[in-house]
């Protein structure tokens, strides 16, 4: 236990976070690599779109396998 | 880019911020307040559809998991009679379902085309995503329940992540095709599709960060629809079409003939 929370609770924490400011960072670095790569405004559309589909994907899976309990 | 020979000159293409989406659901949403009926009859068939075709073919799913996702392309030009809904809203008349069965008695050869169009992709995508899961799962997949088990939480292999990945990659093309192009249609009786399509395209190049937003809002509220045991589809479904005429609204500046149109 540290600080009222068991390591469990601590490392789920982690990871939520964890997971949330991932996401982020790629979003900044997709967006980097759209602008300094010249992708082309329908290629920064498509990046975005496929790691759209991505995170909602992780996020559906996530929630899925919650509420199945596995 | 050619120019094609049309009745009508091209419409302007505006910016629009990266929020502007949350603002055309609001907007939606306060379409849905004004004229309820059209926009649940609406969601209740789309649902009643999607539940026919998961208890026709709930052994199939190889096949229902192409066609569940295959349906946001064909969606737009089902809720043509939506978009006719919100353009009366916003020039001060009560439309009731006349509206909407006056725009599908118009019979408007443009729109039976482009449907028609969208179809084709639709089911390019049903077979590109059955053949995926057919050939790549280890596993057969069957049910439902196989498609989470063995495709969505499969831990031995990513054909889940090849999936979205394929399906986004062919989306993106669909997308940027039609995001205004239906609406566009419907308030430029001279518009061809070509037209319609190359405005889309043009929306999609000027704002493509918001347009990933606006796609990916979409697929959000499609998901939580079809999650909540498709119920979320009775509001969703119209929500999303009232949106969408919304968007064209923001996106592409309103004729100077057109009456009516909302001004920004």
């Amino acid at each position: 236990m540290m600080f009222g929370f068991t390591e469990a609770q601590i490392a789920q924490f982690g990871m939520t976070f964890g997971v949330g400011a991932f996401i982020l960072y790629m979003l900044f670095i997709i967006f980097n690599l759209a602008m300094e790569s010249k992708a082309g405004k329908f290629g920064t559309f498509v990046l975005f779109l496929v790691l759209a589909f991505g995170i909602l994907g992780f996020v559906a899976k996530n929630v899925i396998a919650w509420i199945l309990g596995i | 880019m050619p120019q094609t020979p049309s009745h009508t000159p091209d419409p302007v293409v505006r910016q629009v911020t990266l929020l502007q989406p949350l603002q055309w659901l609001g907007l939606a949403w306060r379409d849905m307040e004004r004229a309820p009926l059209p926009g649940v009859l609406h969601g209740l068939v789309f649902t009643a559809v999607a539940a026919v075709a998961l208890l026709a073919a709930r052994q199939h799913f190889w096949l229902l998991a192409g066609a569940f996702s295959g349906f946001l392309l064909v969606a737009p030009i089902l809720a043509t009679g939506l978009y006719a809904i919100s353009r009366a809203l916003e020039q001060g008349k009560r439309p009731g379902f006349g509206a909407v069965v006056a725009v599908w008695q118009s019979g408007d050869r443009r729109l039976v085309g482009f449907g028609l169009l969208l179809a084709l992709a639709g089911t390019g995508w049903v077979l590109t995503s059955a053949a995926a899961i057919t050939l790549l799962s280890p596993r057969a997949v069957l049910t439902p329940m196989d498609f989470i088990r063995e495709v969505m939480l499969a831990s031995d292999h990513w054909l889940f992540e090849a999936w979205l990945l394929l399906g986004g990659l062919l989306a993106a093309p669909v997308f940027a095709s039609s995001v205004v192009a239906i609406p566009l249609l419907l308030d430029h009786p001279k518009a061809t599709i070509r037209q319609a399509v190359l405005v889309s395209w043009r929306c999609v190049l000027a704002n493509p960060v918001a347009m990933a937003f606006w796609a990916t809002l979409i697929m959000l509220f499609t998901l939580l629809g079809l999650g909540s045991l498709m119920l979320g589809l009775i509001l969703v479904t119209p929500m999303l079409a009232h949106a969408s005429w919304h968007a064209y609204r923001d996106l592409v500046e309103p004729a100077a003939t057109a009456a009516g149109g909302r001004q920004p």
